[in-house]
């Protein structure tokens, strides 16, 4: 019974979330405190229906109970525990379920931690939540039921888990994907309570930024560990490869990088209100655009959806009712938004405006890159690819100018920055940054490598510009420890962000260009070489897993006669569903990865293999793991805890009385 | 158990309204106060930053006095005209700078106004809470409107008799009582379909066969999937020949016919036929179905008793000096195939001894082992190959799915699970069981990643 009870807790939070979308609201509009004084509670309510909700879907799993459809579809009596339990997101349904209890997990952290906020501004924002809340719900109980029963009776056993789902990265990825996706719905819902108040001034960009950088550090984490898990799981040693399930979050962290960067220009100077709102109906739309690319049968084949169109239909009414509203909302009161203040084109200001066209064109272009090929089947039922050649293309060039510009931007000033003042602090950074450039790679490769020389530059320009800015910032204090303590954390995060974009640049195009891979036939007791590592295969055996049978095999690393490492990669095939898969086997190390992959056996022992050097691989994820800190340390600034504002009258004490003296 | 539960889920939503409607108290600032003293605060914030950037020399005194001019005015368009001591607003300046000095003695007002008047709760007043306790009583019917609809008690409730009745005992005693249970059940659930189900199922134990027909009658009423529908169908022509004393009624035939119609391999149908025929002395009709059910089924158990069968019910032809018919021809064209043809891609250059594996799986079903399979190599490509019951690997044929799908893999390693580098691609759902063959054409272009 408790599959049923989770099911009618899942109505209720549906209830509830209506109430929300609702009364709340109303009451922002007509000022009636009584009505913007359910938001809070009504959104820990929906908070706790979800999560039982979700908690009985999770028992279903865990005591076997293969009368619930979905769980007879993803699991078995064999799958490890730790499987059974993320098996409830192993599948359309129980993902969605996740994807809305995280949406009401962001509700009740706006809850919680908006007391410094107006009433009416916090019903607007829940309002729009529960609204959001309220669809994801009726999508669920009317076309995705993850609660569906078997009936008239459940089979004896489960047709078990997705092989490539039993893995470490799957009991990761998925919650933390969602919740940085899930996250950007808060900034969305905080940009439609501006347009309805007709209100974005600078306390609303304060209030937004920390949800904002929140969201884009979870996203940027949950983005590393996909494309981290992709490159141990599939066995091709890419980590990276522009599919159509992996692109939807990249747009919606390119637009949500654009955002954060905007939210802080509107904060400052009052100005970009435009741009900001629109970002933050992109990237919450980018949110949505990947759950219906995923989720409505279009990835098998638009004939897949259009067969089946139920689930697909109302993720597009989902998205046209959201996008279009928001937008049509938008055109109705952008007019209310005008800035005042001007400046010039060599201004911080000007500087983060090309940044975010930048960010919007590279957004774009993963977009068309994504959807054409199905528009174009859609109209014309022929197949069409675009892969990495083209977004390699466009991608790479943008991310460069990107890039060359972040060192400037950093240092430059608002409204007005003079050329001589960029060429004092950056004119040695310049130089230095291209002997860096042009150097390290001849001294480590021996040879001129022009994609290595200009990663090692931009990272290096990066990199000094960003020590350049902190000396600046900070020498003009007593010592360098007091200089340093008075730069704020929202400047620290900036700067680890930025870092972290460095260490990318220098992750993705070295381990691009100089990653190397050998495919062999070995017998027991032969030896393949690549590069300068030997790789000596002894042989495999039968290992037993708790639901699969394993053909492991071992091989002794050496390098220069020294041996280094045992490897054991592994082709298994599953118990229950009678499915294979491949195991890799990874030597991970700072500066290199050696990968192994099995292939098939030929017959008297010998099996085809491949073996892979990935130099700097672990660069690129480590490089995100930065940037995603700097999130989190922008977003934990005391400032944006501060206790509610009161209007008190000047002090004749305040420092800005010298403002208006010397004014 | 179940309604306390949903009772005490109900209590805890409506709790999640009513009590901060009743516990609200008046707050003594008013939200738009609050606003602005937010934006004030961010003012005093930015200008210590500017007074910073001076007094450190990254801000030169003309870059102070713009940016300073620029704040304020934007404190006075985020706090609005007649805030905090009725400031007058600086507007429409963009593209200029204001004179400093107006502007500054407009923020100064603003800066020394004080706290604006509160404005006066809205207080308790009962119209207010009217609303919200029309909401909340309207929670509980909606919500068991909605379980109703979409939600399993019922059914949970009877898989006990369910699970009983599909494994039965040989104790008439505990049969009957089972009759008694189910019929209990169809009265509180009368648009049950398996509670009628195995009522007919459990009337045919007893040799009750004619309230059998009956009640497979009333749970086709309420079946809407078909599977499931021509399994009952196929169970009332059953219970139909058993109480007709082993002879076709006209019902039965009708039925029959109907369930061949949409699965002509169906097995049940196929037995009655076959054996009907058989009573009827009409051997090679009895033939006929019983190839049938050899070619639905070659691996069973049964197969054999039926190839036996076929070869006695010969001999007897033979010795009366009748040929058996050869239907094969005829009835090929019944059974679900689907014609596929593979082709590379052009441009697509792969070795010739490739494995090239055709399936078809059942496009309902994710996760379940293909319905039917063909293997080629690359170098015989194109082809034309032909999918159907005779294709099948395993317990599940092409008859047994509504809609397939047909996928050609193109395997580096001779297996029929995707690699990584192999190449692949998938039609879309096709009808194995449409009365014009389906063709479907497949060209090999995309690379597993």
């Amino acid at each position: 019974m408790v599959p049923e009870f989770g099911h009618f807790s899942l109505i209720m939070a549906f209830c509830l979330s209506l109430v929300l979308g609702t009364l709340p609201m109303a009451g922002a509009s007509r000022g009636n405190r009584v009505w913007m004084n359910l938001a809070r509670p009504l959104a820990a309510g929906v908070f706790v229906f979800l999560g039982v909700s979700l908690a009985s879907l999770a028992y279903a799993f865990v005591t076997d109970d293969f009368s619930v459809r979905f769980v007879a579809q993803h699991s078995n009596s064999l799958l490890p525990a730790r499987y059974k339990l993320t098996a409830v997101w192993g599948g359309h349904e129980g993902s969605f379920l996740l994807w809305t209890f995280m949406l009401a997990g962001w509700m009740l952290g706006v809850g919680l931690f908006s007391r410094a906020l107006p009433q009416d501004f916090v019903a607007r924002v829940l309002g729009v939540l529960g609204w959001l809340c309220a669809a994801y719900s009726l999508f669920m109980l009317a076309t995705s039921n993850p609660f569906d029963r078997v009936v008239p009776l459940p089979p004896v056993d489960g047709a078990d888990l997705n092989p490539a789902l039993q893995d470490f990265g799957f009991i990761v990825h998925p919650p933390t994907l969602y919740m940085g996706y899930v996250g950007f719905s808060v900034v969305f819902a905080f940009a439609i309570a501006a347009l309805l108040s007709g209100r974005l001034d600078a306390a609303w960009a304060r209030w937004s930024r920390p949800w904002a950088n929140l969201a884009w550090g979870i996203l940027t984490i949950g983005i590393a560990l996909g494309s981290w898990w992709a490159y141990y799981e599939l066995g091709w040693g890419g980590w990276w490869a522009w599919d159509p399930v992996e692109n939807p979050p990249l747009i919606t962290w390119l637009f949500g990088t654009a955002l954060i960067h905007s939210l802080a220009v509107a904060e400052k100077r009052g100005i970009f209100k435009v741009w900001t709102i629109l970002l933050a109906i992109f990237a919450f739309s980018g949110s949505l655009l990947g759950t219906f690319i995923t989720r409505s049968g279009l990835l098998t084949s638009v004939h897949a959806f259009a067969a089946d169109p139920a689930r697909g239909v109302f993720i597009l009414a989902i998205l046209g009712g959201t996008i279009g509203g928001s937008l049509l909302l938008f055109a109705f009161r952008a007019h209310l938004f005008r800035s005042q203040a001007v400046f010039s084109p060599s201004s911080r200001e000007a500087l983060l405006l090309a940044n975010n066209v930048l960010l919007v064109v590279a957004s774009a272009s993963v977009l068309l890159g994504t959807l054409f090929p199905m528009v174009y089947q859609a109209l014309t039922g022929n197949l069409i690819s675009i892969g990495p050649p083209y977004f390699n293309l466009i991608f790479a060039p943008l991310m460069a100018l990107l890039a060359l510009l972040l060192a400037i931007g950093s240092i430059s000033r608002w409204k007005r920055t003079s050329l001589d003042y960029l060429y004092r602090q950056l004119g040695r950074v310049a130089i230095a940054s291209m002997v860096l450039g042009l150097g390290l790679p001849l001294v480590i490769l021996m040879k001129f490598s022009l994609a290595a020389t200009v990663a090692v530059t931009l990272a290096a320009w990066i990199v000094l510009g960003m020590v350049r800015d902190i000396w600046s910032k900070s020498a003009n204090k007593a010592s360098l420890w007091q200089g340093l303590r008075s730069l704020t954390p929202g400047f620290w995060g900036m700067q680890l962000a930025h870092l972290g974009l460095a260490v990318i640049i220098v992750g993705t195009v070295l381990t691009s260009v100089f990653s190397r891979e050998n495919s062999v036939l070995l017998a027991p007791g032969q030896t393949a070489t690549l590069g300068s590592y030997e790789f000596a295969f002894h042989g495999t055996k039968v290992v037993r897993g708790p639901n699969f049978m394993a053909d492991e095999a071992e091989l002794v690393v050496s390098r220069k006669g020294r041996p280094l490492t045992t490897l054991h990669p592994q082709k298994r095939v599953y118990t229950a569903s009678r499915n294979g898969s491949t195991e890799m086997a990874i030597d991970a190390g700072p500066l290199r990865d050696l990968f192994v992959t099995l292939g098939e056996h030929r017959g008297a022992g010998a099996w085809s293999m491949t073996f892979y050097i990935k130099p700097f691989v672990r660069w690129v994820w480590l490089g995100t793991l930065l940037m995603a800190i700097g999130g989190f340390t922008a977003a934990l600034d005391r400032r944006y805890r501060r206790s509610r504002a009161t209007i008190q009258p000047e002090q004749a004490s305040d420092p800005l009385q010298s403002a208006w003296s010397n004014g | 158990m179940f309604w306390i539960s949903t009772l005490l889920l109900l209590l805890t939503g409506i709790a999640f309204v009513l009590v901060p409607v009743f516990l609200m108290r008046n707050t003594a600032e008013s939200e738009n106060g609050q606003r602005v003293a937010a934006n004030i605060a961010l003012y005093r914030e930015r200008s210590r930053e500017l007074i910073d950037e001076l007094n450190s020399g990254a801000l030169d005194r003309a870059g102070y006095d713009s940016l300073l001019a620029e704040l304020q005015r934007s404190l006075l368009s985020d706090t609005g005209p007649g805030e905090a001591g009725g400031a007058n607003v600086s507007r429409g300046m963009s593209g200029s700078e204001g004179p400093a000095m107006p502007l500054s003695k407009q923020v100064r007002n603003l800066l020394t106004a004080g706290p604006s008047a509160a404005r006066p709760g809205t207080g308790l007043l009962q119209p207010v809470k009217l609303i919200p306790l029309i909401a909340v009583l309207l929670i509980p019917p909606v919500a068991y409107g909605l379980y109703e609809k979409w939600g399993y008690h019922d059914d949970i409730q009877l898989s006990g008799l369910f699970r009983q009745a599909l494994h039965p005992s040989n104790d008439p005693k505990e049969v009957s009582a089972l009759i008694m249970a189910l019929k209990s059940a169809v009265q509180e659930y009368p648009d049950n379909q398996w509670a009628w189900y195995f009522l007919g199922r459990s009337y045919s134990r007893l040799g009750m066969h004619k309230l059998a027909s009956d009640a497979y009658l009333s749970a086709l009423s309420y079946l809407d999937n078909e599977p499931d529908r021509v399994m009952a169908m196929s169970q009332y022509v059953l219970a139909e020949f058993q109480g007709a004393d082993r002879q076709l009624t006209e019902s039965a035939r009708n039925m029959a016919a109907r369930v061949l119609a949409i699965n002509p391999d169906e097995q049940t149908v196929l037995r009655v036929l076959a054996t009907e025929a058989r009573e009827r002395d009409d051997l090679a009709t009895a033939i006929e179905y019983w190839r049938r059910l050899v070619r639905a089924s070659p691996a069973s158990s049964a197969a054999r008793v039926y190839r036996s069968n076929i070869a006695a019910a010969e001999n007897m032809l033979r010795d009366r000096g009748e040929l058996p018919l050869d239907n094969r021809a005829a009835l090929s064209t019944s059974s679900p195939r689907v014609e596929v043809t593979i082709a590379l891609a052009p441009g697509l250059d792969l070795p010739p001894d490739l494995a090239v594996f055709v399936a078809a799986r059942n496009a309902e079903k994710e996760g379940m082992p293909p319905l039917a399979v063909v293997r080629l190599v690359t170098g015989q490509l194109p082809a034309t190959v032909v999918l159907d019951n005779s294709s099948a690997v395993g317990p599940f044929n092409l008859g047994s799915a509504e809609s397939v799908t047909v996928s050609a893999l193109v395997s580096r390693r001779g297996v029929a699970n995707p690699q990584t580098g192999d190449y692949r691609t998938m039609s879309g759902p096709l009808n194995p069981r449409s009365s014009d063959t389906e063709s479907v054409s497949l060209v090999i272009a995309e690379q597993v990643d």
